[in-house]
């Protein structure tokens, strides 16, 4: 399996996790309108998004140490720290 | 155009659009209408639908599309706005990236390279931000953009040129490139054929890039309007591989802003679970249509789209240096 098959199903999954929880959550707000659990369902699925990409990325790591590709692993594992600082300079 | 009672009800009700606990969003459910959060979550994700679609031809986030949308049409407040924004430009980066990835047009050992510059970029924006006044920022970055604009649409008609004289495969690979293999290969449906690439001009790529970031922490953009140029202007890579590329490197670097966000309680649930389902659908259709487009309309309608950015810019920027405010902005 290469790079782009397994970032593609890595977010293909993600994605779709994340669009059942979201349709589960206007299911209970409009048909059944049940609030505490719409908050729930609206709040794992917008997690479940937004967490997809760490993963991903995090997954694309481990496989770059596996082909020992140095250049590449250095290059993402310095993107995650990047973004990991950005995020708490933004905090 | 949404319909005027939804902004009229919508003003009425006691939202609260802080939500710092899950007690809150309850409070909030309680207080508003049932029947006016239906139809303002479905005008949501109806309105999004297009946003989507056309984030998905030119590689770009469309928070700089989403967050006026809010304010203008819907009535939220702006911070509010731009909360939901970075959730939506994530769901938007997430739809498109896994769709261009199974279509085998994202090269994800360009995007992590060059992500590395933009997020260094973003940062030392959000820094400088503090130091300059905004207006200078704002003139600046409107220059720039209306003068890729024009010139990405000038250069439409080259860019099919060279996919059809296979142009891209002629060009010297540099060291950097050969090093970590950035080079690659894409199936153009429109053309039929499938485009070879190479890589060159990586280190010019990798510090146009901080631009990028630059713009994008300074200015509150996602990055992606520059970054699509940059790919295919300074590092010669097709126009589709760049749109596609842009939009693997946009989900990593919102999904980290998006993270602080949630944790602090600022992103209304209902309302960006609403506009996420609508930009997801827009993606979807956007990513099917866009290799089945000829390069140079998508070229063309990036340059649009840029000259469309650069002229808010130069109207936010006018407008803070001299109060005069620009049609249409």
């Amino acid at each position: 399996m290469n790079l782009e098959d397994i970032a593609c199903k890595g977010l293909t999954l993600g994605l779709t996790i994340s669009l059942i929880i979201l349709t589960l959550g206007f299911f209970f707000a409009y048909i059944v309108h049940s609030s505490p659990l719409t908050t729930i369902l609206f709040y794992a699925g917008i997690i479940t998004l937004v967490i997809t990409p760490v993963i991903v990325i995090t997954g694309l790591l481990i496989v770059f140490i596996k082909m020992r590709e140095k250049y590449m692993a250095l290059i993402t594992l310095t993107v995650i720290i990047i973004i990991i600082i950005s995020g708490l300079l933004k905090r | 155009m949404v319909p005027s009672y939804v902004v009229s009800e919508h003003k009425f009700f006691p939202i609260h659009f802080a939500f710092n606990s899950l007690d809150n969003i309850y409070t909030y459910e309680k207080h508003s209408g049932h029947n006016m959060q239906i139809m303002l979550s479905f005008t949501l994700a109806i309105v999004m639908i297009p946003v989507g679609f056309l984030a998905a031809l030119v590689g770009i986030g469309g928070g700089t599309i989403i967050v006026p949308l809010l304010t203008l049409f819907f009535g939220l407040p702006i911070k509010e706005a731009v909360a939901i924004s970075i959730v939506t430009v994530v769901a938007a980066g997430i739809t498109g990236a896994s769709r261009y990835l199974k279509q085998k047009i994202t090269n994800i050992r360009l995007g992590l390279f060059l992500e590395m510059s933009t997020t260094l970029g973003a940062m030392l924006g959000a820094i400088l931000a503090l130091s300059l006044p905004s207006f200078i920022l704002f003139l600046l970055l409107a220059t720039v953009l209306i003068y890729v604009g024009l010139n990405q649409i000038y250069r439409g008609k080259k860019e099919r040129e060279m996919i059809k004289h296979r142009a891209y495969e002629k060009i010297h690979e540099d060291t950097i490139a050969k090093t970590l293999n950035l080079s690659g290969k894409y199936w153009d449906a429109a053309e039929n054929a499938e485009i070879k690439y190479k890589v060159t001009n990586t280190l010019q790529g990798l510090f146009a890039s901080i631009t990028a970031g630059l713009a994008s922490g300074m200015l509150g953009i996602g990055g992606g309007v520059l970054k699509v140029p940059i790919m295919n202007e300074v590092m010669k890579i097709p126009v589709k591989v760049a749109v596609a590329t842009s939009k693997f490197m946009m989900c990593l670097t919102a999904s980290a802003a998006a993270l602080v966000y949630i944790n602090e309680g600022r992103v209304n649930l209902h309302l960006a679970s609403a506009t996420v389902l609508g930009i997801m659908m827009g993606e979807l259709i956007g990513t099917r249509v866009m290799n089945r487009v000829h390069a140079d309309k998508i070229k063309m309608l990036l340059g649009l789209v840029l000259a469309y950015f650069g002229y808010l810019m130069l109207a936010k920027g006018v407008y803070q240096f001299s109060g005069v405010k620009l049609p249409g902005a």
